[in-house]
């Protein structure tokens, strides 16, 4: 077959993708409209329409569904509302399976905002989601008031996916505590939505991108064997060729994960390396360097000195064992009630009350006349505790 | 510039590892000149420190500036003496025999590569130079370690060892009382000799302590392409470097400060000299490689603790078994195989009972991150699952096991009917034999989290690459014909 008679097959078979370009079927709440369906409300005490969205208060949990015909594939959900509280919601559809009549689940999070926000939700990764659901909906826990302005579904033709595919092949992940112990590589996903979420989540979001490399190697793997059993081509072309092949995937990989790698360098390099002296941040332990640089030198004076860092993260305590060296850090027992000077960092529920006690989450964690020294960024501060 | 202190403080260490090995090599010097230096640098360094130790918890003596050089000058005279000694036992000495490692002969620059093929390497090691030494400089030396075993073990202890002048055991806890430290069971070479370090350059910076475990990198890198370029030449050798510096994971663990790329050119060092041994020409050379992997074995028990208990073991019973295949074949005779045990339980029982000793006085584990005494055995699921993600479907390892998978197949007489089988034996019979560990008690989640796991991989990715750079020459050889 000649090369443009393969051109021409593509372009052929390409019609009917290409037809199913990127469609989205948006549901308008704005102007007191109410998108056309059979809704259902349960539980939620107060839903109108109103000029700007739908109104929702309630003080009881509850959800509103609507019936629902895609009539396509629905890769993403985009919410557009207003949000005072922070909560987190949920989002339902209804199984078609027989052996499922339950609502399935997908939760998501609120953040309380007085400005318009827009939440784009993936679901093309989510547990049992199917487009050809007959019933879509929203759940809200009790306290929500919330103007829901616009429900957008978003659905993406093949090539799209194709392209978001090898986007997200080559998006990276960032440095993180535990990429001395494994890196997740490339990962694969169909849609930009689940492609901007897919390291927030681990393991990622989509599937390996591993799995990708496996199947082309194994089709060729395949057609080689085949074209060499039917005496096309003779086993040390064939091997030539598997070994070319499997070779440039290497290649790829490497750039693809030493890119990656040259990201956290740059990173680095950028925010916290080359960044102005007070806005200097590393990775996931933002501030701490700085901070603890500074702090340093009055800590060291007044050994031991107490440290609360965040909830649960014993890395920060070690960091500063060994920053602060032979100085040490107290974080308990008589050592931590002793201790007149500290340092809390990326701690909220910390601070000291109106009697200079240090309080955290309420609860006076030392009664001495303490005065924050200086505040950090990152609800981080140098306390002195007098008595 | 405070790298420069690197020169001081490594010198002398390297100069007594060069003359360790060259007096092993005996009248059959087999391996390159900047090999030999680099295998100076690697083994002197954890030499020394092991003296330090034990000089420094013998005698009690401040660990400054001065008592370093004096520890490492008397070690350097020591093997000069011991090398004066042995050069007139064997005054006899003629010609050295021909190294192995000196008949192949491939210059990348003179034997017949397309301009393609030359422009290809050319562009994969400035590729990898590339990203070496941006991501050392800003992991190890640009940016603070804080990273779990760095601030809680090797970096600490150094800092530790720096500032009280001693091996110092104990540290405050949470609450403020002093105890001893758990990682204290740790060999401390990795934190004594950024101590030392710190001692040349007078105070603790973090560029000059961590900038070591890149040297630690770089060596075994360069021993990898060492040892390919001496069994299947120069383009080859080139072909293992590459792959080396091309896996993700041991990028990591060679640019920030952890000790397992540290560990890996040990049992590198260890593992591949008896493989060498076997497939050396004549006695004086497998003699030469046997001694320098007793070494080798013996320091290993001064890098990590898993090395005592789980790499140590398996390379004394392959060398054993290395040993009985080169009796039966009249290889070497069995007077020779004697003198060679001697040496591996003279360098082994010289590291390991005063290490168990100290251990035991101390009332130390033995396990690595967690101890192995009063295992409780049941099955843990999801072990495998974890296993299959973290070794084909994640990016640590691009594709280096799906290529050692398929070469062992399909070269699995090179493999495992050739003295290749000593690589392949000590991967499989390493690899296999954690997997009940991690299948069956609580180290679990070590495999769950990828933590140990991973960790065990990095330590063995040397030898993996060498095994399927040499299983990947035979192929091409044989397609070639």
């Amino acid at each position: 077959m000649k090369i443009e008679n393969l051109l021409l097959t593509a372009v052929l078979l390409a019609i009917p993708f290409s037809i199913s370009a990127k469609q989205s079927i948006v549901w308008d709440f704005t102007g007191g409209k109410t998108p056309p369906g059979k809704w259902e409300v349960r539980g939620l005490e107060q839903a109108v329409p109103e000029t700007g969205g739908l109104a929702i208060q309630t003080a009881k949990d509850g959800y509103m569904t609507a019936n629902t015909d895609f009539g396509q594939d629905i890769g993403a959900v985009t919410i557009t509302l207003v949000s005072t509280k922070s909560m987190e919601s949920v989002l339902l559809w209804k199984e078609i399976t027989s052996s499922h009549s339950g609502y399935r689940q997908l939760p998501f999070y609120i953040e309380g905002s007085e400005e318009e926000q827009i939440i784009s939700i993936d679901l093309s990764n989510a547990w049992k989601w199917n487009p050809r659901t007959q019933e879509f909906g929203i759940a809200l826990p009790s306290g929500a008031e919330i103007l829901i302005k616009e429900i957008r579904f978003d659905g993406w033709n093949v090539f799209e996916k194709a392209g978001n595919a090898a986007k997200s092949f080559w998006k990276f992940d960032r440095f993180t505590p535990q990429s001395i112990n494994f890196l997740w590589g490339p990962w694969i996903n169909f849609n930009p939505v689940a492609r901007g979420d897919m390291y927030m989540m681990d393991p990622p979001l989509g599937i390996p991108g591993m799995w990708i490399i496996y199947a082309s190697l194994a089709l060729l793997g395949f057609a080689l064997s085949a074209l060499t059993l039917a005496g096309k081509i003779g086993r040390a072309k064939a091997t030539t060729i598997f070994a070319g092949v499997f070779a440039a995937l290497w290649l790829v990989l490497d750039a693809r994960m030493g890119l990656e790698i040259l990201s956290y360098a740059k990173t680095d390099l950028n925010e916290f390396v080359f960044a102005e002296e007070g806005s200097r941040n590393l990775r996931i332990f933002r501030s701490f360097p700085e901070t603890a640089q500074d702090a340093l030198p009055l800590l060291s004076n007044n050994s031991p000195y107490f440290f609360i860092g965040p909830e649960g993260k014993s890395l920060y305590f070690s960091a500063m064992r060994y920053l602060s060296y032979p100085a040490y850090p107290v974080s308990s027992g008589p050592g931590f009630e002793s201790a007149k000077t500290g340092l809390v960092f990326a701690n909220a529920e910390t601070g000291i009350d109106e009697n200079g006690n240090l309080v955290k989450s309420g609860k006076i964690i030392k009664a001495d006349p303490c005065e924050i020294m200086k505040k950090y960024r990152d609800d981080s501060f140098l306390v002195q505790c007098s008595k | 510039m405070i790298l420069f202190w690197l020169i001081p403080g490594l010198f002398l260490p390297t100069l007594a590892g060069v003359l360790a090995i060259r007096i092993l090599e005996g009248r059959a010097p087999v391996l390159f000149k900047f090999e030999r230096i680099t295998l100076g640098f690697v083994l002197g360094v954890t030499l020394t420190m092991f003296i330090t130790f034990f000089a420094q918890i013998l005698t009690g003596i401040k660990l400054t500036v001065l008592s370093h050089l004096i520890i490492q000058i008397s070690t350097v005279i020591a093997i000069v003496l011991l090398y004066k000694i042995t050069k007139n036992k064997s005054n006899e000495e003629k010609k050295p025999a021909a190294s192995a490692g000196n008949k192949i002969h491939y210059s990348l620059f003179t034997i017949h590569y397309s301009f393609l093929t030359r422009s290809i390497i050319l562009i994969l090691i400035v590729w990898s130079l590339l990203k070496i030494i941006l991501s050392s400089a800003t992991f190890l030396v640009l940016t603070p370690s804080f990273l779990d075993d760095a601030v809680d073990n090797w970096n600490l202890r150094g800092k530790v060892f720096f500032t009280e002048r001693r091996i110092k055991l104990d540290l405050p806890n949470e609450k403020g009382e002093t105890e001893i430290y758990p990682l204290s069971a740790y060999p401390p070479t990795v934190p004594l000799i950024k101590a030392e370090l710190s001692a040349f350059a007078g105070k603790w910076d973090e560029g000059l302590i961590n900038s070591i475990h890149l040297l630690w990198y770089l060596s075994t890198i360069i021993l990898v392409y060492f040892a390919i370029k001496r069994s299947a030449g120069g383009i080859f050798a080139l072909l293992g470097a590459y792959m080396l510096t091309s896996i993700p994971l041991y990028l990591m663990h060679g640019t920030n400060p952890y000790a397992d790329a540290f560990l890996s050119a040990h049992i590198f060092a260890a593992i591949s000299m008896v493989y060498f041994a076997v497939t050396a020409d004549n006695p004086e050379e497998k003699k030469s490689f046997l001694r320098l992997g007793a070494l080798s074995a013996a320091l290993l028990i001064f890098t990590k603790n898993e090395a005592l208990l789980i790499h140590l073991p398996v390379i004394l019973a392959i060398t054993a078994v290395s040993l009985f295949w080169l009796k039966k074949k009249n290889k070497l005779q069995t007077s020779e195989c004697v003198k060679i045990i001697y040496w591996y339980s003279g360098f082994v029982l010289a590291v390991a009972l005063p290490w168990i000793i100290f251990k035991l006085a101390n009332g130390f584990a033995f396990g690595n991150a967690q101890a192995l005494s009063g295992i409780k055995l049941s099955w843990h699921p999801g072990i495998m699952k974890a296993v299959f993600y973290n070794t084909f479907l994640e990016g640590n390892w691009l594709l280096l096991f799906p290529l050692l998978l398929i070469l062992l197949v399909i070269r699995r007489k090179d493999a495992f009917k050739t003295p290749l089988l000593v690589l392949t034996a000590f991967l499989l019979i390493i690899y296999f034999g954690q997997m009940p560990l991690y299948m069956f008690t609580f180290l679990y989640t070590e495999a769950v989290n990828q933590t140990g796991y991973s960790r065990g991989l990095v330590q063995i990715v040397p030898i993996i690459v060498m095994l399927a750079a040499l299983l990947l020459e035979k192929l091409i050889r044989q397609e070639q014909v």
